[in-house]
């Protein structure tokens, strides 16, 4: 068995270009995922700085930025188009090109085919595709952001017509909006590839000796996130195509007739706005999950490790995050539940979408359950991990008012639901991102990140995203829209002002505190304290290699499994860990 | 007893990407699952759209397509034989110019119906009448390359290739069969 | 480290909930019959979170604080199912409850009746504007036709002069004038893209998607101007398509029509 395994190991590229560039190592697609996401999330950044600039300030002129940006700052200060291009880049570069790729592409590729014992990927080549047509839809999405006319408008929903109707609609919905769709369009294939690559390896190549039920948790968090994916961009490829066709080919998918923009008459007719928006969260709110099922799986793993226990009801994790899966498909109507659904379909989706907080809450109280009677080792890893449950939970209460359409009737839309997703689905996501790299960094490079610039990073991200997406609770109580470039034109949300000034210096702070992580992680590449195998005295199969591991993972050594994923503490064993390749005699 | 102690049979050893079957045919199930939720999120769009137009003009099958049809059926049935006989080569050449012949079939068919002014802008059944087969052309390319790689691929992948093409070629035969119904078996 | 996290997490808890207790930023005031409902559901609901989210941070400090390694052995405990049915059954009683409950007060909303006395206003809201419009002494609209829509000359829902039955209809432009504790009906249209038409105080908001007609109903209980604003994404001035809304009594609004009718 092992000779005949010899005979088919893949051999190590040589060349650079090879090795590092068109690679089909999963390792290294894996890496370069996580470097797209590092330059997609600073971009995303910063124009989140631009925005929430002009909320604190809404008529400040910027002579500096005004140099960079001369349309963005015609006459002094920022346009509101400008901000409403800002916040549509924004949101679809963080949801496409960093929760996407980081969490599921990034981390997945390089650490689901250890994890299950296998050499790589089931089909490296597509593999390697996947990675390049992603990066190609990032380059036009880029070339949205500086389309001439400006960048899209539309928000990173694109709501129709208004996605639809092309330059009439207002600046940056010309071209801009044209390369929007086409580089969704492309990433749906990226993402299509990536999935299936996940699924196959999951069911097809595991070692011997790893049954499903022995999967680390992330593995099964890959594995479903996979299912959703591989289920819900053709959707939005779908529809990405019939938009495109209404944009270019004269088509009226999404256009009804009648329609009179700037005194223009158009002359579609019969479209329907609704389609789109079924279409799309048919494919958004999987997509949420798509976002955030990985951070749970990593936050069960780490908080395992690093409170030496097994993760409490191991068996229910698997079946909540299965159960929270399969409901995503049938929540999408809580977004519309103002849109001119049927109100009685609205009923139906408030009843799925409070089914989906059980399995959710089933989580948390899994992750409480998993420290009872822990021995809490506070490493950087664990700390993301902890915020990330502390962050999970107040997302996810709010659901709890947004799933009623009644309450939504007055929430909907508003700064309200912008905190509720950016806890649950951007911060908490994005934690799960840092507990990730905090942890499998060492594995990865071979060393440790420094574990006292991470502290420091970790409380600022804490305090800070809390200060930020507090108050936006109190905005949207306070009845504030969203998508909103100022709020002075309405007098009963001037008093909200002093709250924007406050969560904009919190941003600021927080997002430049980020410095430290880019600073830690290169610094680290070449001075970190060197790794050894198995730094945390995890379990899973990554740990029993070399850091960084070789070409095919697991070299000459077959890798067989014999023990479940979380066996920390075991009583009467010689360590307080077993991992899942040890002897079966390690178990007393 | 909790989950971890359960001592499971050690299964088969783990399959070689390279070498197995079951690999190969597990990822075209997956990627057809993706293909048919891709036409499945169109055919809701149709319908939709469907109900909800009162100037939705039928636009009449090009006959053409009745011998496309018979082209693509043709050709997945050779393509049948080849599979199970593998020795005849005949029965392969005969299901790739068959589907090179429905291609060339379809391109027909589109400029007989520019000709006769039918637009993707002129009423939403042209438009989806384009952008299905459209959709559905690009797979059977897609397809033909595929079988086209047969005999070209290195022998021992040889096997898998044609198993995991065949599945792929059935598939796309019966989504045009579905296509058709969709288009015009319901006017 | 342990000590300072779990205060975090229960100074996030408290704090939190201290500023909701206290009502430091809260909903606007309220004034409409409906309203009411949705208030008390949205102070209920938002009871039941914050209890929850309060538990929960003050838990996870608690844990973090007391089970922090102190070079013991940590418990082999992974498994309760006695625990977690109970935790999972309370869970579901409070979710579907809460979904049940949501869903009454919706179906009471939108299932209600429009009176036969209700006062009719259409709506059509285009980039960046809002359109009333009366049926007049006649009590019925005049046709309209979007062909004839003519922004330049002021036509701007295409009222079609041909017709007899809008020769008395009342137009207005981003004024919106209502009688005191009357049902009002407003019928949604958009000649553009969709907006959505939203009046905090009144506790209603309801897109208006162009190729539908998407009706609302309330009844105002107070006397006064607000705002309407538009809740959905509409283009670059969205953050400024902003009504007024004139609640006042029976004679006044009657004077109010005939006066716009005038004009
Ligand atoms: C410190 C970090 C961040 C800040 C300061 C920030 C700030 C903002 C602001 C000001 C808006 C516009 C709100 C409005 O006008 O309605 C916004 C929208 C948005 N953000 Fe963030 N954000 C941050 C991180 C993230 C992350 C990590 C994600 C990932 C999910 C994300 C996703 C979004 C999305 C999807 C939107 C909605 C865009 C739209 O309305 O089309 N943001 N953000
Ligand atoms: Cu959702
Ligand atoms: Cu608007």
């Amino acid at each position: 068995m092992d000779v005949h395994v010899a005979a088919h190991q893949h051999e190590a590229p040589t060349g650079f270009v090879r090795k590092y560039i068109f690679s089909m190592d999963h390792k290294v697609i894996g890496i370069q995922y996580l470097m797209l996401a590092m330059v997609a999330v600073t971009v995303g950044m910063i124009l989140s700085v631009l925005m929430r600039l002009r909320l604190a300030w809404p008529l400040e002129k910027w002579p500096m930025l005004a140099h960079i940006f001369p349309e963005g700052f015609a006459g002094g200060p920022m346009t509101p188009e400008f901000y409403l291009a800002m916040l549509t880049m924004h949101g679809t570069i963080m949801v496409f090109f960093v929760l996407t790729t980081a969490p599921l592409s990034g981390f997945g590729n390089y650490f689901l085919p250890i994890q299950v014992g296998a050499r790589d990927m089931a089909f490296p080549f597509m593999n390697m595709m996947s990675f390049w047509v992603t990066f190609v839809a990032f380059v036009v999405m880029l070339m949205a952001l500086f389309a001439t006319g400006g960048a899209p408008i539309a928000g990173w929903t694109a709501y129709t017509p208004l996605s639809a109707v092309g330059a009439i609609g207002g600046p940056g919905m010309g071209a801009g909006q044209t390369l929007w769709v086409i580089s969704i369009a492309i990433f749906c294939a990226g993402s299509l590839l990536t999935a299936l690559n996940f699924l196959t390896t999951v069911l097809n190549l595991r070692a011997r000796g790893m049954s499903l039920m022995r999967m680390p948790l992330t593995s099964w968090a890959w594995f479903t996130t996979a299912i959703l994916a591989l289920l819900a961009f053709p959707v939005l490829l779908a529809g990405g195509v019939l938009l495109l066709l209404d944009r270019v080919g004269g088509s009226s998918f999404f256009i009804p007739a009648g329609l009179v923009i700037s005194d223009k008459h158009l002359t579609n007719s019969g479209g329907s706005p609704l389609l789109w928006q079924h279409l799309f969260w048919f494919f958004g709110h999987p997509e949420v999950y798509i976002a955030i099922l990985p951070g749970m799986g990593v936050t069960s793993h780490i908080l395992s490790t690093f409170s030496r226990k097994p993760v409490f009801a191991y068996k229910a994790m698997v079946g909540a995050i299965f159960a929270i899966g399969f409901i995503s498909y049938v929540v999408w109507g809580h977004h519309m539940f103002m849109s001119g659904m049927s109100p009685y379909t609205a009923m139906a989706f408030s009843i799925t979408t409070m089914a989906v907080g059980v399995p959710s809450a089933i989580k948390t109280f899994n992750w409480l359950a998993t420290l009872w009677k822990g021995q809490i080792r506070f490493t950087c890893a664990m700390l993301f991990s902890l915020g990330f449950v502390s962050l999970f939970v107040s997302g996810g209460v709010t659901g709890m008012l947004l799933a009623q359409p009644a309450v939504d009737i007055f929430l909907h839309d508003t700064y309200f639901v912008v905190a509720h997703f950016h806890i649950i689905m951007g911060v908490a996501a994005i934690f799960g991102i840092f507990a990730g790299m905090y942890y499998w960094y060492p594995k990865m490079f071979g060393r440790l990140m420094h574990e006292g610039w991470g502290k420091v990073h970790f409380w600022f991200s804490l305090v800070g995203v809390y200060c930020i997406f507090m108050p936006m609770h109190f905005l949207g109580l306070a009845g504030h829209p969203r998508r909103y470039a100022q709020l002075t034109e309405f007098k009963y949300l001037l008093h909200l002002q002093p709250l924007h000034l406050f969560i904009s210096i919190a941003a600021f702070i927080t997002i430049t505190a980020q410095v430290i992580f880019f600073f830690n992680f290169f610094w680290s590449l070449k001075k970190g304290k060197p790794a050894g195998d198995n730094p945390w005295e995890s379990t899973s199969l990554e740990w029993s290699i070399p850091s960084p591991p070789p070409f095919d993972n697991f070299g000459p050594i077959e890798p067989i499994v014999h023990h479940g994923p979380y066996e920390y503490s075991v009583p009467g064993a010689a360590k307080d860990y077993i991992m899942q390749t040890d002897p079966p005699e390690a178990r007393p | 007893m909790s989950v971890s102690t359960l001592e499971l049979p050690l299964g088969p050893p783990p399959a070689d990407p390279r070498v197995s079957l079951r690999t190969s045919l597990l990822g075209m199930k997956l990627a057809l699952a993706a293909i048919g939720m891709l036409f499945t999120a169109f055919t809701s769009a149709y319908v939709v759209r469907h109900a909800l137009d009162p100037d939705w003009h039928a636009v009449p099958m090009p006959r053409i397509m009745i011998a496309n049809t018979l082209a693509l059926v043709i050709s997945s049935l050779s393509l049948e034989v080849y599979r199970r006989h593998r020795q005849e080569r005949l029965w392969l050449t005969l299901s790739q110019a068959m589907g090179v012949l429905f291609v060339a079939g379809q391109v027909f068919a589109w400029r007989q119906l520019q000709s006769r002014g039918v637009y993707l802008s002129n009423n939403p059944h042209a438009a989806f009448f384009y952008v299905l087969t459209a959709a559905h052309g690009l797979h059977i390319l897609g397809g033909l390359f595929a079988l086209g790689g047969i005999t070209v691929v290195a022998q021992e992948r040889r096997f898998r290739w044609l198993e995991a093409a065949s599945l792929y070629w059935h598939f796309m035969g019966a989504l045009w069969l579905y296509l058709l119904f969709l288009l015009f078996g319901m006017n | 480290m342990a000590l300072l996290l779990g205060l975090f997490f229960v100074a996030v808890g408290t704090v939190t909930v201290g500023i909701f207790l206290f009502k430091v930023w809260w909903l606007p005031e309220l004034i409409s019959v409906h309203g009411a409902a949705i208030d008390d559901q949205l102070v209920m609901t938002l009871i039941i979170a914050g209890t929850v989210f309060f538990l929960a941070q003050i838990a996870l400090g608690y844990f973090i604080w007391k089970f922090r390694g102190q070079g013991r052995a940590a418990s082999y405990w992974h498994e309760n199912p006695k625990l977690e049915f109970t935790w999972t059954f309370i869970t579901l009683v409070i979710f579907v409850g809460l979904g049940i409950s949501g869903n009454r007060i919706w179906a009471a909303y939108f299932q209600a009746p429009v009176p036969a006395d209700a006062v009719m206003v259409e709506l059509t809201a285009q980039q960046f504007a809002w359109n009333f419009r009366y049926p007049g002494a006649d009590g019925v609209l005049g046709r309209t036709n979007p062909a004839l829509i003519d922004d330049a000359n002021g036509n701007y829902i295409g009222l079609d002069p041909k017709d007899p039955a809008g020769k008395d209809d009342v137009t207005t432009q981003n004024i919106m004038a209502i009688p005191v504790n009357r049902p009002i009906r407003v019928m949604l249209r958009s000649k553009d893209v969709t907006h959505s038409f939203f009046v905090p105080q009144l506790r209603v908001k309801q897109d208006a998607v162009p190729g539908l007609g998407i009706g609302v109903s309330f009844t105002a209980t107070k006397i006064g101007e607000f705002e309407i604003a538009c809740a959905e994404l509409c283009g670059m001035q969205h953050y400024k398509m902003r009504g007024r809304l004139l609640v006042m009594t029976q004679a006044d609004f009657d004077q109010w029509l005939k006066t716009r009718a005038a004009m």
